[in-house]
């Protein structure tokens, strides 16, 4: 048994090596800042609005237009690719804590074990994200801690460990060309392959709780832990709906958790914001808005967000 | 949940080989049986007692079948119950669910959510195997609950099989160890089974669901269907290789679920001969033999093939277009047994010409399965214009020659092994050889690898 130990040790160790020298010889002299950090650098006004969520929220909201709607205020769009409720919590925990009055309109979608790496950036480490994730979650088991640990090591490990990215800007260095980096904001597009509007959000959905309030446990959990942060902090929490969704088991959640919030905590949304938005000219794919989608959102948006008593 | 991750399975087999390596051989079987219910845990919490609770049905079952006091329909029924609910109350269709990665962490714990359990499926045919063989006197009733409770919910084997008759791992159970022949083996699997779903399955799928988006119609449209074979193969046969691995480092062998090649197959006789074999053996064993018992003259075996196929077709998903892939499914197999296939002249060209038309049937089995909206389907293929997405090389061709790549790979080996296992044919080879593969393998992964886990597409039926 030793011998088999000994050989895979001894292959591992050739692997590992071989990944940091590979790692080691397209290592740059930069390092990427959270954009949590670099927004707060950028903070001029007493108040800062955010908005967090996924890529639903990046392909959503026009930045442009709000900035010139509330022009006494800070706007910052933080909409990342595969954050989850998870991810958009430890953002918000951290914008929470930061000096100055903040209102955070939060995305509401899925609570996955996920945590994309834009997020782990803005935390400033993985042990950083990890130990949020731990904070965030503090009320639930062991096992379902355990779980969500696991899940995050997982994923962490493989980016660790993949070349992927690394090949390529070695090809391309050995080449002499320049690799373009991921843009952090990628612009809302204008294509529009579809026909329906049934991943839309609905005027009537927001009268119906499809699941009981004791089964949302660990959503109530991570909003009331953020909301106690927020007492103490200056800051406000507003929670949004997604305006498309993917999977009906994700619409039935989300909307009986945003439906048990109370009004201050919620965006008012009304029917004629969500009809004038539900129109498939305005889907880039099922799950999120194009260019002329985004532009008419923030429109719609403002005079939500203007009407909610804690911005107004 | 759509697949395993690898920390996790990681530290099973550590706590496992630690465990398994502490206690004398006699005990071996309950630190097992300890570590897969607590990583079982971990996986589907507080719906373990229901596990514990069909268990014992199980157990009980067994014993009161045995000695005749009891009707096996009983038990039978209880243990269909949860698992009929389970897949009548399935929200969407299987491939959207799996394209967007099953949300199975936030969903709702309503009166139906407590049946939706990971590896129910298997546990629910394990345990009616269990029991039909006690009824047929091919196994006396276990004396232990908890041996049997291990073989209900043994880890390496929970999530999609393979399907195993209780007497081929009680066996095994007994003779469980650790050596450097073990954890050899089993690492080779590991290490293959990761080549073939980490890149192939997951560049596979990740294909497939650009090329679904894009405006690709017509004939072109069945390209995904033939994607879609290939993609389900690697994901499903990896998946079991990578399981396989697992068990074998505890010297508990597990068996084959699919042929070598066998997307090459030249008839679909041939095919299902070497696909998802412990699941086709389960239905013809405890199902076709069944009902075939009433037909004495051997009048009805076609209805009884065809009625196996809904069954099988029933098992994967409650819908109308799965309704109609086992319909497709058993006609298929009940036309190309009237044909004498394999009496026609010149066998190389035969098998070739045959792969061909196999290839060509099950891309359109292929895309009635992966379709949501049969009409949507017909309009794809029937409505629109022929044609491949814009830009079609220019957009798809370094992802096309990766996976062409590595699918030569695959095939190469694949050829090369024959019908042995991989851990065998690798077994085989000169010491050089072997650790050239392993090099190359670890290599192609870490630059080609999508993604941390082992996905499986089955995981959800």
């Amino acid at each position: 048994m030793n011998r088999a130990f000994a050989k895979i040790f001894l292959f591992l160790l050739i692997i590992v090596s071989l990944i940091l020298m590979v790692k080691k010889s397209v290592q740059e002299n930069y390092s990427v800042q959270g954009q949590v950090n670099s927004n707060q650098n950028e903070t001029l006004k007493t108040t800062s609005l955010y908005f967090i969520g996924s890529s639903r929220v990046d392909m959503s909201i026009d930045k442009t237009i709000m900035d010139s709607a509330f022009t006494e205020h800070n706007f910052f769009k933080l909409g990342i690719t595969g954050s989850t409720f998870l991810g958009n919590s430890i953002i918000a925990e951290k914008i929470i804590k930061t000096t100055g009055h903040k209102i955070i309109c939060m995305e509401l979608s899925a609570l996955l074990n996920e945590l994309p790496e834009s997020v782990i950036q803005s935390s400033g480490s993985r042990t950083q994200a990890l130990k949020a994730a731990l904070r965030i979650t503090q009320e639930q088991s062991i096992a379902e801690k355990s779980m969500m640990l696991m899940d995050i090591l997982n994923q962490q490990f493989f980016s660790a460990a993949s070349i992927k990215g690394d090949i390529i800007k070695l090809f391309a260095k050995m080449q002499n060309v320049k690799v373009e980096q991921e843009r952090k904001e990628f612009d809302p597009h204008k294509k529009n392959n579809l026909k329906d509007n049934s991943s839309f959000l609905k005027y009537t959905d927001l009268s119906q709780s499809i699941v009981r309030a004791d089964n949302l446990i660990k959503y109530k959990q991570i909003i009331e832990y953020l909301n106690r942060l927020a007492e103490r902090h200056h800051a406000e929490l507003i929670f949004f709906l997604p305006l498309t969704y993917n999977k009906q088991s994700e619409r039935d959640i989300v909307l009986s958790v945003f439906n048990q919030l109370p009004a201050s905590m919620k965006l008012g949304y009304t029917n004629h914001f969500l009809q004038e938005i539900s129109k498939p000219e305005y889907l880039y794919d099922k799950n999120h808005l194009n260019k002329e989608g985004a532009i008419t959102n923030s429109r719609l948006l403002i005079p939500l967000l203007k009407n909610h008593p804690e911005i107004r | 949940m759509t697949g395993i991750n690898l920390v996790l399975t990681a530290l099973f087999l550590l706590v496992s080989i630690l465990t398994v390596s502490l206690v004398s051989k006699a005990n071996r079987w309950k630190a097992l049986l300890a570590v897969s219910f607590i990583f079982y845990y971990l996986l589907i919490g507080s719906k373990i007692w229901l596990v514990l609770l069909l268990s014992g049905i199980t157990f009980l079952s067994g014993k009161f079948i045995h000695t005749k006091r009891f009707s096996f329909w009983l038990p039978l029924v209880l243990l269909l119950i949860p698992f009929t609910i389970f897949k009548f109350t399935a929200d969407g269709h299987h491939f959207e669910n799996f394209r967007i990665q099953s949300l199975d962490s936030f969903d709702a714990e309503n009166w139906q959510s407590i049946f939706q359990i990971l590896g129910l499926s298997y546990f629910t045919f394990n345990s009616i195997s269990y029991l039909m063989d006690v009824k047929r006197k091919y196994l006396p009733p276990e004396k232990n609950f908890f041996f049997l409770l291990l073989y209900l919910i043994y880890f390496p084997a929970i999530f999609s099989g393979p399907l195993h008759r209780a007497k081929y791992l009680f066996e095994q159970f007994k003779n469980i160890e650790v050596s450097n022949d073990s954890i050899t083996r089993g690492s080779r699997l590991i290490l293959w089974a990761m080549f073939k779903n980490i890149i192939i399955a997951q560049r596979l799928f990740v294909l497939i669901v650009q090329l679904q988006q894009s405006e690709i119609s017509g004939p072109y449209y069945l390209l995904i269907g033939v994607l879609f074979f290939i993609y389900l193969y690697c994901n499903f046969s990896s998946f079991i290789d990578f399981f396989q691995g697992v068990s074998q480092m505890l010297n508990i062998r597990l068996k084959n679920n699919f042929g070598n090649r066998v997307y090459l197959s030249s008839s679909r006789q041939e095919f299902w001969k070497s696909w998802h074999i412990t699941l086709n053996e389960w239905f013809r064993d405890y199902f076709f033999f069944v009902i075939s018992r009433y037909d004495k003259k051997r009048k009805y075996t076609d209805i009884f093939l065809l009625i196996t196929f809904l069954m099988i077709a029933l098992w994967h998903e409650v819908s109308m277009a799965i309704l109609l892939w086992g319909t497709l499914n058993g006609f298929w197999i009940v036309i190309e047994k009237k044909i004498p296939f394999k009496k026609w002249p010149q066998n190389g060209i035969r098998k070739f010409t045959g792969t061909i038309y196999h290839l060509a049937v099950s891309s359109i089995l292929a895309v009635v399965f992966i379709s949501p909206n049969l009409k949507g389907l017909f309009d794809k293929l029937f409505n629109h214009a022929a044609q491949l997405p814009r830009n079609f090389i220019g957009d798809y061709f370094v992802k096309i020659m990766i996976l062409l790549v590595c699918l030569a790979i695959m095939d190469f080996h694949y050829a090369k092994a024959k019908n042995n296992r991989f851990d065998d044919y690798i077994g085989s080879k000169p010491k050089v050889a072997r650790w050239f593969i392993y090099f190359k393998l670890t290599i192609l992964i870490l630059v080609f690898g999508m993604s941390a886990g082992v996905e499986n597409y089955y995981i959800q039926f």
